[in-house]
């Protein structure tokens, strides 16, 4: 009950956390113009950059962890089911 | 809960499809997959044989529909062979049995991405099928992008369903019939240019999960004075809930080179705490091949239910040991070999593994062949 409780409380900081940031901080976000973005748009830049190999990773890791597995969003169903 | 599922899906899909209709429609990528996995059980639950073997493959391919519309598509049927059961001391005076030593599993999604030219929007919903013997499960997945600040940044809403039918039966062969199995993920994600070499994502994940959360044949073994003395059934709460917030950042020294760290906290309410953190690189290799290394770090704290050694049985308890506490050190590569005109070919190789503190260990390897137009 303890742990639920405390669980609860650090969702909720963890989501006014992220809100406040968001709306503080997105008007300034503007840092590169589209001709510099050479480097960032390259697919070694990508966060997932081969579909198939996070897709077998999540499986294989999530089932071994209690946690997700792994980084991003991550639909979390079950058995392998992801 | 599963016809509602599927009308739920039906509603969101079609009314998008007439968006990609009268266009030219035309493939943008196409990939197939073997793979293979292995776990090696040298530990994670003393008298229970967790080792395994999993053999799959996978068609995926991207088609554009209209200017607004492209559709992704994917299917795996994979075979996962158990090893047998494990055989428990005379003391304890039970017989195990266990899953079927050969499955089959089946999983199949097909999703829509849906931007307007010129807009900043994006919407991507989706479909999900997964079936194996004892485990059918659907699915919904909705993402929502929005970009600001001329591209810098992009925010984004994904939502997952995933309605299971679990067959359930114990580890002395009882049949308890199907149960079901819910779980609703919300994940609120921004991805940032911080300048023209670096980029990052700090995602927030909530997922609550109801029903049957635990797995069919797992067992408890209590002990007396040190021996084995009994059986009894898994016991785990009908609810969990679990957070993660992870934070990803790529950066480039050079064009084609990035280094890449990924970091992720996660909680529950079934006392899991668990750190995770992946540092990378990409680059180029001679020729035109790439190639991309990393290394896995995690610490998990394991659930409060989670009892290696119990003498009495508590309202909740396992042994499931992806439950218990240990440390994981993995890695893992991808090569890439592009071929034919242009490069519009390419062979990749993928190789990975990890090993647990508490002694299990597994590697997998992927070969991939991938088309784009």
């Amino acid at each position: 009950m303890v742990l639920s409780i405390s669980f609860r409380r650090i969702a909720r900081c963890g989501l006014a956390f992220v809100a406040l940031t968001l709306t503080v901080t997105l008007d300034a976000c503007s840092t590169t113009r589209f001709h510099e973005r050479q480097r960032l748009a390259h697919e070694c830049m990508e966060l997932d950059p081969d579909e198939s190999v996070s897709y077998l990773r999540t499986k294989m890791e999530a089932a071994r962890e209690g946690a997700f597995g792994r980084f991003g969003p991550v639909a979390a169903g079950g058995c392998g089911c992801q | 809960m599963s016809r509602r599922v599927r009308w739920t899906a039906i509603a969101l899909v079609v009314p998008v499809l007439p968006l990609g209709a009268g266009a030219e429609s035309r493939p943008l990528e196409a990939r197939f997959d073997l793979y293979a996995f292995s776990q090696e059980d040298n530990g994670g639950q003393a008298l229970r044989n967790e080792g395994m073997s999993y053999w799959g493959a996978r068609p995926a391919g991207s088609f554009q529909l209209g200017e607004s519309l492209t559709l992704h598509a994917s299917g795996a049927v994979a075979v996962i062979l158990n090893e047998d059961a494990a055989e428990l001391p005379a003391s304890t005076g039970a017989t195990i049995t266990s899953a079927s030593s050969r499955v089959i599993a089946m999983d199949i999604s097909v999703g829509l991405e849906l931007r307007r030219p010129g807009s900043p929007w994006t919407f991507r919903p989706g479909v999900y099928y997964h079936h194996q013997i004892g485990w059918v499960a659907e699915g919904i997945d909705l993402g929502l992008d929005r970009e600001l600040a001329g591209g810098d940044a992009v925010l984004s809403l994904t939502l997952n369903q995933r309605v299971a039918f679990p067959k359930l039966r114990t580890w002395d062969d009882r049949d308890l019939g199907r149960d079901i199995t819910a779980t609703h993920s919300a994940a609120l994600g921004w991805k940032q240019n911080v300048s023209r070499s670096v980029v990052t994502q700090l995602t927030l994940q909530f997922t609550r999960a109801d029903g049957y959360l635990g797995d069919s044949y797992n067992y408890i073994v209590f002990y007396r004075q040190g021996t084995p003395s009994s059986v009894g059934d898994e016991r785990l709460p009908s609810s969990r809930n679990r957070l993660q917030l992870s934070v990803r950042v790529r950066w480039s020294p050079w064009l084609g080179t990035a280094l890449g760290w990924d970091g992720s906290t996660y909680l529950d309410d079934w006392g899991i705490h668990h750190f995770a953190m992946e540092p990378s690189t990409a680059l180029p290799l001679p020729g035109r091949a790439r190639g991309r290394f990393w290394y896995r770090l995690s610490d998990q704290r394991g659930s409060k239910y989670f009892q290696s050694a119990p003498r009495f049985f508590e309202p909740f308890q396992t042994q499931d040991s992806d439950l218990g506490t240990f440390i994981t050190h993995g890695g893992g590569l991808t090569l890439a070999f592009p071929w034919g005109d242009e490069g519009r070919w390419e062979w990749r190789l993928t190789a990975f593994g990890l090993t647990r503190s508490d002694g299990i260990r597994a590697g997998g390897a992927d070969g991939e062949v991938v088309r784009t137009w």
